[in-house]
């Protein structure tokens, strides 16, 4: 099938019918490769949602007259009933309009807009308009510049709303959900993550994932990195941060970590993190046993040095010294290139007034590459690091919405 | 999210401090037992010259003591430079804290220790403590900022570089910003200041936002915080700072009539004069 061509205004400088969109994107849809930067994803990139609102309910209408025989078709029923022709949808959904199989395919598309070329949200040195959404972007405790909210993801999710009979019974759309929240937290996109799971946990709403995600951002928010920045950040008219104080926040992350774990017990991330909002609250005793419990069934060396160095702070705190040392060792064998758990063990030789071990660790550190590319140091992302299994996340729920359809 | 830093380390180990200045050790240095502080006192901003052990007052946990040692600009030091080179300090910053170093190298006498904790989110120091000048500024000379802020980490290490060997230990930790990376507490950090000797000074620009551990970690071990207006003026806080820690006593007491360990306030004056002491307002006992 040829590739469409941007719709952007008609050849007479009109603005593009409703009914040529819906064509344009059936057939973007079906030339797009999931997860592929691919041309098909410059056809609706520069559209806003009212545009797609509009056309899909041109589509709806479209579909009605293609389940009417072709002999009857005028030009542009013809055209659409050949762009339809990939999804191979039955007489039944087309004579009543069930957008299912397209608009599962479709989620994927305005997804892979967002995720693989919406770069153009940043709005430089400038500022959002009122009324507008919009994110404030934060390096190393300063505002580093803003970006305007929305975007394909609200698309994606309107899209994912028409699915029949009920999107929250959908398992793509539960990976969708999940895939997306992780990206968005690994990448640190808190402000569009907060909208992702408002929608989220009303349709899917008994997923503990989501409520682990949700918890993470709060965590997240919670942390030096933001906290640092609400003292600098001057917003312009209008606008206000949506982030608590520290406390707030943490108090935020630990109910939702519970209520996580309550939905499903064997969350380990979610363990994990709530035994290190409990440490940061000041709880040593009930962290440590979270933390031990973390260690024990963390599947991954990201998870299992996370509980190894929390651990060990905890263990310290609890004076507990050869059960602390032996959980930043541990951490360290990991991470050999990590220099937090030789901090810490530097921290706990000298607080026993050890001064020669506490030299050691910290000539340990010294003879670390200086690069921190050759550094690997989880800590230094751990606000983001619940989202680390995102790409596979995404791949999956691309698979599920995109296979699916096309079965 | 993820900054990136990168610059050539020119450490050498911790442990390897210059064996003919061990020799040299001052006749006096902190243990269990004696109990040393770095002393400034000044009349109108002006530094008393000329005390002896009788002239100072001091009392240990409301109890006083009797000075046994004091050293005036005898005692070499171990100056450790910990500099924030994160994103913020590039361009022309970094320029100005290299040539605020030079002129700090320069003022070092040649029995003193100079090392470099160079630090964004990784903690890298520079160079171990040496009294090879030119090694520090050769290392800032390689330095390229980027990355986050590990002002915490950092200096916690720069305070046990510090301590690496014998000598005063005068800590100079210049950021240009708050913390947002470090693995360790501030709070163990200062608790481990009040166990050392060190004395710890802050410089910040004062159009940034200054980190309270900043100021607790200079109010802990006697020191000062410094506010510049701009980067440019690093040289000149630099060179104050090593003028006033010269100008500073070191005085040394046996602790009696306290209880062994826990935290012990401190409080020294200067007997039949007005003048103005800054020193260390306690210790931590125990523990080293």
């Amino acid at each position: 099938m040829a590739l469409v061509v941007p719709v952007v205004a008609g050849a007479q400088g009109t603005a593009p019918l409703a009914a040529d969109d819906a064509v344009a994107w059936c057939e973007a849809i079906a030339d797009h490769i999931p997860g592929e930067p691919d041309t098909a994803l410059f056809v609706a990139a520069s559209w806003p949602s009212l545009r797609i609102e509009r056309m899909l309910g041109a589509l709806t209408d479209g579909m009605k007259r293609v389940a009417r025989p072709a002999a009857r078709d005028d030009d542009a029923t013809a055209r659409l009933r050949e762009a339809l022709a990939p999804f191979g949808l039955a007489h039944e959904a087309l004579s009543s309009g069930d957008l299912t199989r397209i608009v599962r395919r479709g989620a994927v598309l305005h997804t892979d807009i967002a995720l693989l070329t919406d770069g153009n949200r940043d709005l430089g040195g400038g500022v959002p308009s009122p009324g507008s959404a919009a994110s404030v972007t934060i390096f190393d405790g300063q505002p580093a510049g803003y970006r305007r909210g929305g975007g394909h993801l609200d698309v994606a999710r309107m899209l994912l709303d028409r699915i029949r009979p009920s999107a929250s019974i959908d398992p793509g759309v539960w990976a969708w959900y999940r895939a997306v929240a992780a990206h968005l937290m690994a990448h640190a996109e808190f402000g569009e993550l907060r909208k992702h799971l408002a929608h989220g946990k009303r349709v899917v709403p008994r997923d503990g994932v989501l409520l682990m995600f949700d918890a993470a951002m709060h965590h997240a928010l919670a942390s030096p990195r933001v906290q640092a920045a609400m003292t600098t950040i001057v917003m312009p008219p209008t606008f206000s941060l949506d982030v608590k104080s520290s406390r707030a926040e943490l108090d935020e992350a630990r109910r939702g970590y519970e209520d996580a774990l309550r939905l499903d017990p064997g969350l380990v991330e979610a363990r994990l993190r709530l035994g290190r909002v409990r440490a940061e609250q000041g709880h040593p005793a009930e962290a440590a046993d979270l933390l031990r419990s973390a260690a024990r069934d963390a599947g991954d060396p990201v998870g299992q040095y996370f509980a190894a160095l929390f651990l060990g702070e905890q263990e310290a705190a609890l004076g507990r010294a050869d059960e602390a040392r032996l959980a930043f060792e541990r951490a360290s064998a990991l991470f050999p290139n990590a220099q937090s758990p030789l901090l810490g063990l530097s921290h706990l030789a000298r607080a026993r007034g050890d001064r020669a071990a506490a030299l050691e660790a910290i000539a340990r550190v010294m003879r670390l590459p200086s690069r921190r590319d050759a550094r690997d140091e989880p800590w230094w992302d751990f606000n983001t690091s619940a989202g680390r299994h995102a790409d596979a996340w995404l791949a999956d729920a691309r698979r599920r919405l995109a296979g699916d359809a096309a079965q | 999210m993820t900054g990136r830093a990168s610059f050539v380390c020119l450490a050498v180990a911790l442990a390897a401090g210059a064996p003919a200045r061990a020799q040299d050790a001052p006749t006096f240095r902190s243990s269990t037992e004696v109990v040393r502080v770095d002393v400034l006192a000044t009349v109108d901003g002006r530094p008393v010259r000329g005390l002896g052990p009788g002239d100072f007052e001091v009392t240990d946990s409301g109890v006083a003591q009797v000075v046994d040692l004091v050293s005036f600009e005898q005692l070499p030091l171990n100056v450790v430079l910990a500099f924030d080179l994160s994103e913020s300090v590039s361009g022309e910053r970094l320029a100005h804290l290299t040539a605020a170093s030079r002129a700090v190298l320069a003022r070092l006498e040649r029995s003193d220790q100079v090392a470099l904790v160079s630090f964004s989110h990784v903690v890298a120091p520079g160079a171990g403590l040496t009294t090879d000048a030119s090694t520090i500024a050769r290392a800032l000379e390689d330095a390229v900022p980027g990355g986050e802020t590990s002002l915490v980490d950092a200096t916690y290490a720069a305070l046990l570089v510090g301590e690496s060997d014998v000598g005063r230990s005068l800590v100079i930790v210049f950021s240009d910003g708050v913390d947002t990376a470090s693995w360790l507490q501030a709070e163990r950090v200062l608790d481990i200041a009040k166990r050392t000797d060190a004395v710890v000074y802050s410089v910040a620009v004062r159009s940034v936002a200054v980190s309270p551990f900043l100021r607790e970690m200079a109010e802990q071990t006697g020191g000062r915080q410094f506010r510049v207006d701009s980067t440019r003026d690093l040289g000149a806080a630099f060179e104050g700072i090593l003028d006033e820690f010269r100008r500073r006593y070191v005085i040394g007491f046996t602790p009696r009539g306290v209880p062994a360990g826990g935290w012990h306030p401190l409080v020294v004056r200067i007997k039949g004069q007005r003048a103005t002491t800054r020193a260390r307002p306690g210790y931590l006992a125990g523990g080293g």
